[in-house]
């Protein structure tokens, strides 16, 4: 395979009391931040700026369409993992059979509405990794 | 309920109905998260805090005493978000607010004067902003006992925990009086007081009655009753939180 089109991207989520939710028809887009930090160690004499990697950054951000249509569309699961503070396991499928999975606490989001009639939004849903473990990528 | 345009939101604050003057809202939520990395960990880890709420909406000035009472007051007041507009149980956001701060501008090409971004933010020791349902909405001229209903999370369990209701009256009577309660219950036939308001339909104004812990049932409805005959209108909205999912 080559380049692919995000369009079938799945985006699984397990709301605050443990069900595994599908909330892919919600969601318009998932952003992944995985980097590494990378600490400066230049010294003196050095041919250049030279760099050691350093702690593993992890997080994700969803823009969504507000959907309350049951508890578990997304506007209810966010709430109840904004409410209870609970870890969620959160699996983004950019392309089938990779995907990123993990734990997360959810630490915010924006729900927005303008007159003018477009679709409510719950943008920036926000992810930070919860415990020690870096989420990571596997193959399904 | 499924994905649903904006166009029928529903904004009040402290009792008056901002819709009509509103042409954007933008509600934000966060649970602080700090940072509790330690050594040998495998990535940057965090937990959640305190949180917080903010409140901005995008609205037109208006001559009457809607967007100018906003600005002179330093009163307590609430102000309440119904996204999608009213349906008994429709989700809802409320929080109270001290103090709203906003831009206002005109142009000599003469569009509408604009009230600007008017920002609120969270007053008191509440949970943010309070991701609730709308119980109530519309007006009456008799004693009313509204539907009972329930919360998609909540189900239909007993939960133990922090509560709140807000009562926004935007259309206040002539002579007669309400007593407007939010009632509970398991089966959704006996039903037992939880809040009670002490707004009572004769001024426009919000109210927001707290139980810092209390059993709260599956099912809940408003009733408003009336003392007085002379069947004037009054016009409410009630918005209901719990703590947890």
């Amino acid at each position: 395979m080559a380049k692919v089109s995000a369009k079938n991207a799945v985006i699984q989520i397990t709301d605050s009391t443990g069900g595994a939710d599908n909330i892919s028809a919600d969601t318009l887009t998932y952003d992944i931040q995985y980097s590494n930090d990378t600490p400066e160690v230049t010294g003196f004499g050095d041919g250049s700026h030279n760099f050691i990697i350093g702690q593993r950054v992890v997080a994700v951000t969803l823009e969504c369409l507000f959907n309350p249509a049951s508890s578990s569309d997304c506007y209810y699961i966010f709430k109840g993992l904004y409410e209870t503070g609970v870890v969620t396991e959160l699996i983004i499928t950019p392309e089938s059979g990779q995907n990123l999975k993990g734990n997360f606490y959810l630490t915010g989001f924006n729900m927005s509405g303008a007159a003018g009639g477009d679709a409510i939004k719950i943008g920036s849903v926000t992810f930070a990794v919860a415990g020690a473990t870096a989420p990571d990528w596997t193959t399904t | 309920m499924a994905k649903q345009s904006a166009k029928n939101g529903l904004v009040l604050i402290g009792g008056k109905n901002f819709s009509a003057q509103s042409l954007q809202w933008d509600a934000n939520m966060t649970t602080n998260p700090a940072e509790i990395t330690g050594f040998g960990e495998q990535s940057h880890n965090f937990i959640n805090t305190l949180k917080s709420g903010e409140v901005t909406l995008n609205l037109l000035w208006d001559s009457s005493d809607k967007t100018e009472s906003l600005l002179t007051t330093t009163e307590e007041s609430n102000v309440t978000i119904v996204p999608g507009g009213y349906s008994l149980g429709a989700p809802s956001l409320s929080m109270p607010f001290y103090q709203a701060n906003c831009d206002i501008s005109g142009s000599a090409s003469g569009d509408a004067i604009q009230a600007g971004s008017m920002k609120f933010v969270t007053r008191g020791n509440v949970g943010g902003l309070e991701l609730g349902q709308v119980l109530h909405s519309s007006a009456i001229t008799v004693s009313t006992t509204d539907t009972g209903v329930t919360d998609p999370n909540q189900g239909t369990q007993e939960i133990t925990g922090a509560c709140a209701g807000v009562l926004h009256v935007w259309l206040a009577t002539t002579t007669d009086s309400y007593v407007v309660e939010i009632q509970e219950s398991t089966d959704d036939i006996t039903y037992a007081t939880l809040i009670t308001f002490t707004l009572n339909g004769q001024a426009l104004g919000s109210e927001r009655v707290a139980r810092a812990s209390a059993n709260i049932e599956p099912y809940r409805r408003v009733v408003a009753t009336r003392t007085g005959a002379a069947a004037d209108s009054f016009g409410f909205t009630v918005h209901f939180w719990h703590e947890g999912a």
